[in-house]
């Protein structure tokens, strides 16, 4: 049986977990694409990414900065994740899609995106620069 | 029977059981149902069997307030009416369409959807539409291709349409009218005046003229106004020799509360494959009924909206398409010049979609607000008849533009919650403290509520059995006597509606 240690982490541990790792200073295709948000990467390209995480932090200045992100996105709670990043994403991937359900969505040039997707594109911009 | 009115000589006296004034999808209809009964019906046509431009020029008239399509060719001046070139869309209303909501102005019907409902299946057989189903689960049951997206109901449903070949009244029921033995079809009898008797409680006559100079009186125990909101509007404010604001007039209703659909691009709808998208998807002339995405009453009720559906065209051909507003032109064959150049003029062009993803431009068509500064008022100038022209004060308020931005966001949310794709409005609803329109807003062409229906004499100008208050013989049919527009097209309901008031004439007549 595969050996599953699930280990619990703060706020911050699990985004930085997904983060740090994945925008470390050379992170390959396949990790950056694991970072970002799911759903949108396949619609956007990088630079719209960019572009969004920007408009979305022009709309909302107080969330300009990484580690306020980072705690927003994992909502302040701590949760189970497994030994890699797809726990990561599958949370993250859940909270969207409660985003969507509650009617916690923003609009960014047009798009109707859910917080999370909009503050995980911020981050993105914020990392990348 | 036919009688051409300018063959008549000069100052006939025409008397019958009861008169329909128009011989438009109402008018028709309304004469169809009294096919074989004892009564002699007089219908009464301002114009011919075919397109005539002087007589279609007695519609012309002037414009303010939003952009507009003009008033000459936006209705057809001859037997059949519009029907002359209707697109066929039918649909039914929802209930939320008659309730009172209190974040619309106005709104509130003396009547409910259950009113209506039973006389749906009598008008679908006068415009041709088979089912009397309109859930996209009995569409499922005939083709289990035609699958609805998998949201959630109490959210965004799949409203469904469905399709007249178009009927043409005028070409399919000109025989049978002409043939029917009661039924004394009159054309080229435009009706000019209303004369009531000195109370102006009841009608006695009214006046008929057309362009060969000739003028005829018309009698009968009922009268029915059939022609259209604007022509309603237009002949019951013109007939102001006995009553100085013109007939049914008394509280200043007559002619507010004009309405069209708003029907604009809204936005696109970017879907991940795979994507089934047969059941929202239209070849005209092929399909037989489609979906639109609505929402629900639960959500037009939480974010405080309009009614509306979005509709799917796929973006490559869509994007460049212009809209009807920005095309049209007067004259004969209005519609079928416009389209023309619709088709003429669009390109598809390239979007780059990535892959794994198709899109669609969201097209919406949504209701307005009742609105009392929205009206039809008489002109100084009169036309060759020597009638006063209407004068359409089109008006859009911000509840418009909010509901537009708000219906295609639930939509956007709901896709979204479903995995499905995402959704991006386009930039005239980016703004929320925006309220100007681009120069693409345009309408449907359906006209309604200018003789607006309520149960208070003082709010409205006809009754819950569309009689005009405090006249006991005028009555009118069609969508003047709309409270609120729904969401859909109206020709469907406006039948419905006539057909209700025909089962109570025939009461009265007992």
């Amino acid at each position: 049986m595969k050996r599953r240690n699930f280990i619990q982490l703060s706020t911050f541990a699990t985004a930085a977990l997904s983060f740090s790792l994945l925008y470390s200073c050379n992170p390959s295709s396949a990790e950056k694409a694991e970072a970002l948000p799911i759903f949108l990467s396949r619609l956007f390209d990088e630079n719209t990414i960019k572009d969004t995480g920007q408009a979305y932090l022009k709309k909302t200045p107080a969330e300009n900065n990484e580690n306020r992100l980072m705690q927003l996105l994992a909502d302040n709670k701590k949760i189970a994740i497994g030994e890699d990043e797809k726990a990561i994403h599958e949370y993250l991937n859940k909270k969207i899609k409660t985003d969507f359900e509650t009617g916690s969505t923003v609009m960014i040039k047009g798009w109707v995106l859910a917080v999370t997707e909009a503050r995980q594109c911020a981050l993105f911009s914020l990392i990348k620069g | 029977m036919h009688i051409d009115a300018r063959e008549l000589e000069n100052n006939s006296i025409i008397e019958g059981d009861i008169c329909i004034i128009g011989a438009g999808a109402a008018g028709i209809s309304m004469a169809l149902e009294w096919i074989n009964t004892p009564y002699k019906v007089i219908l009464l046509e301002g114009g011919g069997f075919e397109y005539d431009e002087q007589v279609q020029e007695l519609y012309a008239g002037k414009e303010t307030g939003q952009h507009y399509f003009p008033l000459k060719s936006i209705r057809l001046h001859y037997f059949g009416g519009t029907t002359g070139h209707w697109a066929g869309w039918c649909a039914e209303f929802d209930e939320i369409d008659f309730k009172k909501r209190d974040w619309i102005a106005h709104s509130g019907w003396p009547i409910t959807l259950d009113d209506i409902k039973p006389f749906y299946p009598r008008a679908q057989k006068y415009v041709e539409v088979d089912g009397n189903d309109f859930t996209a689960a009995h569409w499922q049951q005939k083709d289990p291709t035609l699958k609805p997206f998998p949201l959630n109901e109490n959210k965004v449903w799949s409203k469904m349409w469905q399709f007249s070949p178009p009927t043409r009244f005028g070409t399919k029921y000109r025989d049978t009218i002409v043939n029917a033995r009661n039924i004394h079809l009159y054309t080229y009898a435009n009706v000019v005046d209303i004369t009531a008797d000195e109370n102006v409680s009841h009608i006695k006559e009214v006046t008929a003229k057309n362009y060969a100079g000739k003028q005829h009186t018309v009698r009968a125990k009922y009268f029915i106004l059939a022609c259209c909101s604007v022509q309603n509007a237009r002949i019951l404010l013109s007939a102001n020799k006995q009553a100085p604001k013109g007939v049914g007039n008394d509280y200043d209703y007559v002619g507010r509360y004009f309405m069209e659909h708003l029907e604009i691009k809204t936005g696109s709808l970017w879907l991940a494959d795979p994507a089934d998208v047969k059941l929202y998807m239209m070849d005209f002339g092929v399909t037989k009924a489609r979906a639109e995405l609505a929402i629900s009453e639960q959500m037009q009720t939480q974010y405080r909206t309009l009614n509306g559906t979005s509709s799917l065209s796929p973006l490559e051909i869509a994007e460049n398409q212009r809209a009807f507003i920005e095309v049209w032109t007067d004259g004969e064959d209005a519609m079928d010049n416009s389209v023309k150049k619709l088709n003429t003029d669009a390109k598809p062009v390239h979007i780059n979609i990535p892959k794994g993803f198709k899109a669609y431009q969201l097209f919406t068509r949504m209701e307005q607000a009742p609105n009392p500064d929205s009206r039809i008022t008489l002109d100084t100038e009169t036309d060759s008849l020597g009638m006063p022209r209407a004068k359409l004060n089109w008006v859009l308020t911000p509840l418009e533009k909010y509901s537009l931005r708000r219906i295609n966001t639930v939509i956007g949310q709901e896709v979204g919650r479903a995995s499905m794709g995402r959704v991006k409005l386009f930039d005239y609803l980016q703004n929320e403290d925006d309220e100007s329109w681009p120069s693409f807003t345009g309408g449907g062409w359906h006209h309604m509520g200018t003789t607006r229906m309520s149960n208070d004499p003082k709010q409205g100008v006809v009754d819950a059995d569309c009689k005009i208050h405090n006249i006991s013989n005028l009555y009118v049919a069609g969508a003047s006597c709309y409270v609120t527009a729904g969401a859909v097209n109206p020709t469907l309901t406006l039948i419905s509606l006539t057909i209700r008031l025909s089962d109570h004439l025939k009461q009265k007549m007992k």
